[in-house]
């Protein structure tokens, strides 16, 4: 709990970053839904190349958000090194500090994929109301599609804090503190 | 005075820093011709070589052009690998121009993204309506399933 005030100043502190982690998320999120949709209305050929082709997509999107949230991370550690020497030198771990990145990352993630399923669902709904009668869209949201996206927002958010967690570890704190806020 | 008259031609981009550079080069080779060269002149003189009248209006060309969406393109090109250039965790602090090209990376990533999913999502509507235009939509229940 001590961390909320922290996390919040966070997000506040650099909003490009967890815009761009938010935006990243929904993106991917509706990407995979929309193919998904898209997979089970249009024909499929004999095989499942639909399928594979639908699984590609969804991969492409979970590699496309990995990297630019990770990219994120880094310059946000890489821009702020002065706010993490000053919380280290005020008594923070660097498992604390590692913590506070994490749930600064976190937030936006688990918040982009929960909006990213319900604009996907939405835009489903507008669809069906469309297309009259011959597309009936049920809002049916099983426990291992949320338990996926929520795994999937989580390993984002670890995979994007291993460079970082490289970086601080090898912070060097009087310089950095000389330096000053501004270098 | 435009900048088309003069010997020299700016880059489509110039870097302010590039152009401070070679006014201080210049003016270390007037010095050894004139000892009481300011860099005021060396500044004047580099500015009319690229046909501008003052330093103040080859500065104000070079702001115009670094603002202007080709300027702002090269930010956010030079950006994208920001964080995986060589040797970038050695650098404590980024330099202001890094923090700068970063949010222009940024901010064209969102406006990107958002753009995409619209596509996308305007695209599977498209097909879906010319498909039930055509009579090709079989009643069907959607489950989503993400």
């Amino acid at each position: 709990m001590k961390f909320l005030p922290l996390i919040w100043a966070g997000l506040r502190r650099k909003p490009a970053h967890p815009v761009l982690t938010f935006v990243s998320m929904v993106a991917a999120t509706m990407l995979a839904g929309l193919t998904m949709t898209a997979g089970r209305v249009l024909p499929q050929g004999p095989g499942h190349e639909l399928d594979m082709a639908v699984t590609a997509i969804a991969g492409l999107g979970f590699v496309m958000i990995l990297s630019l949230t990770a990219n994120a991370m880094a310059q946000s550690v890489r821009e702020r090194g002065w706010e993490f020497a000053l919380l280290r030198t005020l008594g923070f771990s660097s498992q604390g500090i590692l913590t506070l990145l994490l749930c600064e990352v976190a937030v936006p993630c688990l918040v982009g994929v929960v909006t990213g399923q319900l604009l996907a669902q939405l835009f489903l709904l507008l669809i069906s109301q469309l297309l009259a009668a011959s597309v009936k869209v049920m809002l049916f949201l099983p426990l291992a599609s949320v338990g996926i996206n929520v795994a999937s927002a989580v390993l984002v958010a670890i995979a994007s804090m291993i460079l970082p967690a490289w970086r601080l570890s090898r912070l060097n704190l009087a310089a950095t503190l000389a330096r000053g806020r501004h270098g | 005075m435009t900048g088309d008259t003069g010997k020299r031609q700016l880059p489509p981009i110039p870097h302010p820093d590039h152009l401070r550079k070679q006014a201080k080069a210049r003016l270390a080779a007037m010095r050894e011709k004139m000892p009481s060269a300011r860099l005021a002149d060396a500044q004047v003189t580099l500015a009319r070589e690229y046909g501008f009248a003052s330093w103040a209006a080859l500065q104000a060309e070079v702001a115009q052009r670094v603002q202007s969406p080709q300027g702002q393109w090269r930010h956010v090109r030079r950006a994208h690998l920001a964080a995986f250039r060589p040797g970038w965790w050695r650098q404590d602090q980024p330099t202001e121009e890094d923090v700068e090209a970063v949010a222009a990376f940024f901010r064209a990533a969102v406006i990107l993204q958002m753009g995409f999913v619209l596509a996308l999502a305007g695209g599977l509507a498209l097909v879906l309506w010319v498909m039930q235009l055509n009579g090709l939509l079989p009643a069907m229940s959607i489950h989503l399933n993400l």
